[in-house]
């Protein structure tokens, strides 16, 4: 879809998707959940059936699909995610609340390094083409793009952790505690961004403009820094939803290795427990964000360099 | 250095596979074989990778359990191109609305944070055939989740290489003749696609082992009496300060699994 569209209508037409996007979101996990079997009051011991029923009925779990989606609908638009079934008297906002800050930080520290190392480490690459760095960090890059948290992160808290006694490997109470999650979470990012950075900057530098700005007697750092970097950032602009996604998506699993008490546990907890107001709540927060993200960088990507193509 | 790298990839992984399938033969323990008298030892000469707090043997265990992980990661990786291709294939032939619903759907499904996503699903598919202990349900289970949620990105390679090849002039032919669009998309495209969707295959592979690791390291997916490299790192984990050797070999294992297949893959 080649789009020579005016920037108006493109505002527009990208809103427009965009809502309908989060709201097929919100239809689908809705729809999901309803047709998970096993309900929140299926306990080991079963319930009286007259409490059950009186139960099911607080709930309107009784109803029929549309009525019960008509609620949630008129509920969300409130403000209000309901109620959590298995924490008695907890709204589902608080609980996302009490998590979110965590999460919130863990995660943009994370985005921030690995964009800031992944840009440096690319120039440096491209740089000194000649250094002993080079072939160091090219390796570097290889390992970690195959390295899985499951490993680093074990292998981290037992040396730094158990053996050196250096840092604390649980909770996010200090600066030192988050050494080791975000070196965990973004280390495998950082190489998938390199190595599409990297990339990318090798395939600008084979450009004419490129020339043309050595054949003005600008220096080779002067080229690089000024003409080659800005230009190899656009193919990044689109991957960048994506990259930011996926280092959301490893929080789940630092979450659970470094003992935060954020909504990566969250989630884990009332998935085993089946509390479906949570969980829909915590889908529709990452869900409906991640899109917002996505298209944002997309109309971003679309007004710098209108050629690029709607699926990255 | 090419040659090396590849040597080294192929060498782990022929020899990962034929340990997978001898391995209780070559160390005469069964895996879930509990040597009572030795619990917890450390890495030595009667028990290679030592043994765990029940006295099973690890190196047996790690390599019987790669047979589940590799299982599951060719299944998935196989279940993930159907998905991709066909649904890209249909996007890519497609103008107007199928194609924008189909663009939405990938929109939408890589928005969602895959781990939160392939667990979702992991559970509503165990629980729709009915939980076991080891079965193949509960593979097709973590299978299936697997590749629901990895399509996208073969969808957006399959759905581009279709929109560039559909107006090429063997195409015009083929519909001149009278070609249905199935013969087409199956006879004619999807040959010319083929090294790009092995690419991608092969990089599906070591994500669909991550994924069955980390899932089953959550809880999700095989339990406890069964091994697979997730669960065998989930048992580490509950000791790593006092038995490391329980987390980190398995750990290294599939490190280097993940690794060789990258290696494979990489160019310069």
């Amino acid at each position: 879809m080649i789009s020579s569209e005016p920037a108006r209508v493109l505002l527009v037409r990208k809103s427009v998707e965009t809502l309908a996007a989060l709201f097929a979101l919100v239809f689908l996990s809705f729809l999901f959940l309803y047709l998970m079997p096993g309900g929140p009051f299926d306990e080991e011991v079963a319930l009286n059936p007259e409490i059950k029923q009186t139960l099911l009925r607080q709930w309107a779990l009784d109803r029929g699909f549309f009525t019960q989606f008509l609620y949630y609908l008129l509920n969300l638009f409130s403000g209000s995610l309901g109620m959590s079934m298995n924490q008695p008297n907890k709204k589902v906002v608080e609980i996302i609340f009490a998590g979110a800050s965590q999460t919130f930080f863990l995660n943009m520290f994370a985005v921030f390094i690995v964009y800031a190392s992944s840009f440096s480490t690319s120039i440096l690459l491209t740089l000194w083409t000649n250094s002993f760095l080079n072939p160091l960090i090219r390796f570097l890059n290889i390992v970690a793009v195959s390295l899985p948290a499951l490993f680093l992160g074990p292998v981290l808290i037992y040396t730094f952790g158990f053996y050196l006694q250096w840092l604390p490997t649980a909770f996010l109470k200090s600066p030192l505690h988050y050494v080791l999650p975000l070196l965990t979470l973004s280390f495998r990012s950082w190489g998938q961004l390199n190595l599409l950075l990297a990339e990318s900057l090798r395939e600008t530098m084979k450009h004419d403009f490129i020339r043309t700005a050595k054949a003005k007697g600008l220096s080779h750092e002067q080229v690089i820094l000024r003409h080659a970097f800005k230009n190899s950032l656009i193919p990044i602009l689109s991957v960048s939803g994506p990259t930011i996604v996926g280092i959301i998506s490893g929080s789940f699993l630092v979450e659970i290795l470094f003992s935060i008490p954020g909504l990566g546990q969250q989630f884990v907890e009332s998935l085993n427990l089946r509390d479906y107001p949570v969980i829909m709540g915590l889908v529709l927060l990452y869900g409906c964000s991640m899109i917002l993200l996505t298209n944002v960088f997309d109309v971003i990507s679309k007004l710098v360099d209108p050629r690029i193509s709607e699926v990255r | 250095m090419r040659f090396w790298s590849n040597f080294f990839a192929g060498s782990f992984l022929i020899g990962l596979i034929f340990l997978a399938f001898t391995v209780e033969s070559l160390t005469g323990y069964s895996f879930d074989f509990q040597d009572t008298e030795n619990i917890l030892l450390s890495p030595g000469l009667s028990h290679w990778f030592g043994t765990d707090s029940l006295g099973r043997d690890l190196f047996t265990r790690v390599f019987y359990g790669a047979r589940v992980s590799l299982f599951v990661a060719l299944f998935s990786s196989m279940l993930t191109m159907i998905f991709g291709i066909s649904i890209g294939l249909i996007g890519g032939w497609l103008e107007g609305w199928g194609d924008a619903v189909i663009v939405r759907a990938i929109d939408i499904v890589q928005s969602i944070p895959s781990f939160l996503l392939v667990s979702l699903f992991c559970l509503f598919f165990q629980d729709l055939f009915g939980m076991g202990g080891f079965d193949f349900k509960t593979l097709f289970a973590i299978g299936i989740s697997i590749s629901l949620v990895h399509w996208f990105n073969v969808a957006k390679v399959t759905r581009g290489q279709t929109k560039q090849m559909k107006s090429l002039d063997y195409v015009l032919a083929a519909k001149a003749l009278g070609a249905t669009p199935f013969r087409i998309l199956c006879l004619h495209l999807l040959p010319n696609m083929r090294g790009t969707l092995l690419a991608l295959f092969t990089l599906q592979i070591p994500a669909s082992i991550l994924y069955e690791s980390m899932i089953s390291f959550a809880g999700y997916g095989l339990q406890s009496p069964q091994v697979s490299w997730g669960i065998l790192l989930q048992e580490g984990w509950r000791s790593l300060s006092e038995f490391p050797h329980l987390l980190l070999l398995p750990a290294l294992v599939l490190f280097m699994t993940v690794l060789s297949f990258q290696l494979l893959l990489f160019r310069r």
